[in-house]
């Protein structure tokens, strides 16, 4: 079964808990002994029927004063699994949401209904890193609607506050769709709500379930793998990763930088000798020669098309911490110290708003031109993710996340 | 259980040993001679053309059972394996989880410091615990082996941390991403080598090993691996809800132990 | 014939035999014991298989009396290998 995972943001309150164990009853992924647990915990606390507990329960206890994080919750549905990273609100360290988030396949987020639990800043800033770490498809659940009456009109002034937001900060509109929910009751998550027959749209399983099979990742295109360095003691043979295209014997082959050409005489993965590999398989490489410079880092293409290594690159950058003169992004493995940065434009990450006047702040962006210490084979992030992203360390700790934008 | 899609998790595991080997100099592998850890040998022969590139390590405490010994043996040879042996006392005044909670980590901070080892693979998966879920593919540890959860480095986009403290090492989990069910399902895919003592006899079977002193026997009439499968396909929660809670806690605490968390 | 369990155990001594464990686990089902706990030989140090020969486990019944010893060996010809798969059904102790 394929496991897609999903980053669940929203703040807390607004019902993420209860979202997860009312879906994990109306699909069946929990069993009868689970949600006869959680019925008998509810009426010890003489509350109606409490669709969170069904999760809690899985919750370990403190043991050695730690606090466990609630076991990964699994929700199976059709031929999928669904897997929730919860990325908290305000608690957690920003580089700890950062690093779930990362994980993430699709986001849904979700919002409460209620007048006075709109959607905060915070919320808006995750819905901008997710956006920024290549979620491309969007759910957005607007919660409690139980408590509003089922009123369209909430839902619609949601919608409409949120919309202008979530394209400015890159969504496109087709990957984007809205759905009135209620977590608690269980409108709307796997069957369709009589209260809500205004709304035509599919439930919120079946939004997760066909974003899941619109996020794609890399589209297909020219091979480039990237290598993560040599067999010990062997420098005529490589091993690394093809993150996008098809790799076959056939032809000649270049490494960048440098535009080295080199012939490559054998391909094994997994251990086997094989004719081609595909996109996200790890291989080994024998070339003809060993090979004189370090390759960690480097791209091997199909000859003649071999990205173009570059010193200088325009970036989106999220900043988490004070940039100085020691900074460096670490790219594919390699650390790279950032020589000049000048600002294009700053970014409000919770309106979305550029400029270009403004002040480098944290937890805020920036659009700016890097010049590095060293050239690296470079490409847009909207052309090849892996080629296209890097971690920011300022003083050695993480500083932030940057996407090529342009050159 | 949810079963994974086993070229997916193989992948990803291959790519965190390769890199693990790339960033460290002296790579060590724990190796208990469970299914986790033999599995992630297996990965390792598959990432490194067919040989198992650093040394294993048994934090031995003379108390395993004959058969756990003998697999040692058997497939130490097998493989071609690097094995480091290391001897961990046990002391008459500790029982139960104090016996192995305190006698392994110690053994284990002689060899690492002896050998100099800065980085250490432990095969441990997401769905053991629940504090797993904090975990990454590399994590520092002090010199004190202690790990800090709340500030771990980030880790996206395939960078992970490589930060050493001083005396200090990374812990690198490359299966951190199965679960249970796919051990086993990889094990039979792969035809791994298992402990015989993981299959049913009079009605018992071990799901995870330790020594002869703190092992707990679950009920089970699984003989084979195919029959284990099934088993954990069909028992899902009701597995934990079956033991009592002494045993449970004493599960827990086990599984703990053994990776080095106590 | 399913005898008494210490008889059985009185064979495994002599013959350690697979045909001889076999008949012991049937047999162990139904009999009182309940636990069991290894002893080691060479203060636990198990350098080779053969030192196996030397250890021991004892069985207990549920209020931790002690019902017999048994071998924790078995032999395959001349080659001495593990036998504790057969007390699977039995609960590991280090109750003292």
């Amino acid at each position: 079964m394929i496991v897609k995972t999903i980053s669940l943001l929203g703040h807390k309150d607004h019902g993420k808990s209860t979202l997860i164990g009312s879906l994990l009853m109306h699909t069946g992924s929990a069993t009868q002994v689970r949600i006869k647990e959680a019925e008998a915990y509810s009426k010890k606390l003489h509350k109606d029927f409490e669709p969170a507990f069904i999760l809690d329960s899985f919750a370990e206890e403190r043991e050695q004063e730690m606090t466990y994080d609630t076991t990964r919750a699994e929700i199976k549905y059709k031929d999928l699994a669904f897997a929730f990273i919860d990325v908290p609100g305000h608690e957690e360290l920003i580089k700890n949401m950062i690093s779930g988030a990362s994980y993430g396949e699709i986001a849904v987020l979700l919002v409460s209904a209620k007048a006075d639990e709109g959607i905060r800043d915070q919320t808006k800033r995750h819905l901008f890193i997710a956006r920024m770490l290549g979620i491309e498809s969007l759910v957005v659940a607007v919660n409690k609607m139980d408590l509003v009456g089922y009123d369209k009109k909430r839902f619609d002034m949601i919608k409409d506050g949120l919309s202008g937001f979530i394209e400015k900060i890159g969504f496109e509109k087709t990957m984007v769709s809205f759905v009135p929910v209620s977590a608690y009751k269980g409108e709307n998550l796997v069957k369709r709500s009589r209260f809500m027959n205004w709304y035509k749209g599919k439930t919120l399983i079946d939004l997760i379930y066909s974003g899941t099979k619109k996020q794609s990742g890399n589209k297909t295109g020219a091979l480039r793998i990237i290598v993560q360095g040599f067999l010990e003691g062997q420098r005529d043979f490589a091993v690394g990763r093809v993150v996008k295209g098809n790799l076959s014997l056939t032809g000649g082959f270049c490494i960048s930088p440098g535009n080295l050409p080199v012939k490559i005489k054998s391909i094994i993965v997994k251990g086997k000798k094989v004719k081609k590999a595909i996109i996200g398989e790890n291989v080994a490489l024998q070339f003809d020669k060993k090979m004189g410079s370090d390759l960690r880092g480097s791209v091997i293409s199909n000859k003649g098309d071999c990205p173009e290594a570059r010193a200088k690159v325009r970036a989106t950058i999220f900043i988490t911490k004070k940039l100085d003169k020691n900074s460096s992004i670490r790219f594919n493995g390699s650390d790279i110290q950032i020589k000049k940065m000048s600002v294009a434009e700053y970014i409000d990450p919770t309106t979305g708003t550029r400029s270009t006047n403004g002040k480098m702040e944290l937890l805020s962006a920036i659009s700016a031109d890097l010049i590095l210490s060293k050239q690296i084979p470079a490409e847009k992030f909207d052309e090849t993710r892996e080629l296209g992203r890097f971690v920011l360390y300022s003083d050695g700790a993480f500083a932030g996340i940057g996407t090529i934008t342009g050159y | 259980m949810i079963k994974q899609d086993l070229t997916v998790l193989e992948e990803r595991s291959i790519f965190v040993l390769r890199e693990a080997k790339q960033k460290f100099g002296k790579v060590a592998a724990l190796w208990s001679m469970g299914k986790d850890s033999t599995t992630m040998l297996a990965l390792a022969r598959k990432a490194f053309l067919g040989k198992v590139p650093f040394p294993v390590i048994h934090i031995d405490n003379s108390i395993d059972f004959p058969e756990t010994y003998e697999f040692r043996q058997d497939l130490a040879k097998k493989w071609n394996l690097d094995l480091i042996v290391a001897p961990s006392e046990i002391k008459p005044d500790l029982v139960g989880s104090a016996c192995c909670g305190k006698n392994k980590p110690e053994t284990l901070k002689k060899v690492m410091d002896e050998y100099g080892f800065d980085a250490l693979i432990v095969s441990i998966r997401r769905d053991e615990h629940g504090i797993r879920a904090k975990e990454r593919y590399m994590s520092p540890r002090d010199k004190k082996f202690r790990w800090n959860y709340k500030d771990q480095p980030a880790e996206l986009w395939d960078d992970y941390s490589s930060k050493l403290d001083v005396g200090g090492h990374v812990r690198v989990h490359p299966l951190l991403d199965w679960n249970e069910i796919d051990i086993w399902n990889y094990v039979k895919r792969e035809r791994i080598p298992v402990n015989p003592l993981y299959f049913s006899r009079n009605g018992y079977r071990y799901r995870s090993l330790g020594c002869t002193h703190c092992t707990i026997h679950i009920k089970s009439n699984a003989r084979t691996v195919e029959n284990i499968i099934s088993e954990l396909e069909t028992t899902k929660i009701e597995e934990r809800s079956g033991r009592s809670m002494d045993k449970e806690r004493e599960y827990v605490m086990q599984r703990l132990r053994s990776l080095g968390y106590m | 014939m399913v005898g008494k369990i210490s008889d059985i155990a009185d064979a495994l001594w002599k013959e350690p035999s697979e045909k001889n464990w076999k008949s012991f686990a049937a047999t162990l089902g139904k009999s009182s014991v309940r636990y069991y706990k290894v002893i080691f030989a060479n203060e636990g140090k198990l350098n080779k298989m053969q030192d196996l020969t030397k250890s021991f486990a004892e069985l207990y019944d549920s209020k931790y009396k002690l019902v017999t010893k048994v071998p924790i060996f078995k032999k395959e010809g001349k080659k001495v290998r593990g036998s504790t798969i057969y007390l699977t059904g039995l609960q590991v102790s280090n109750k003292d």
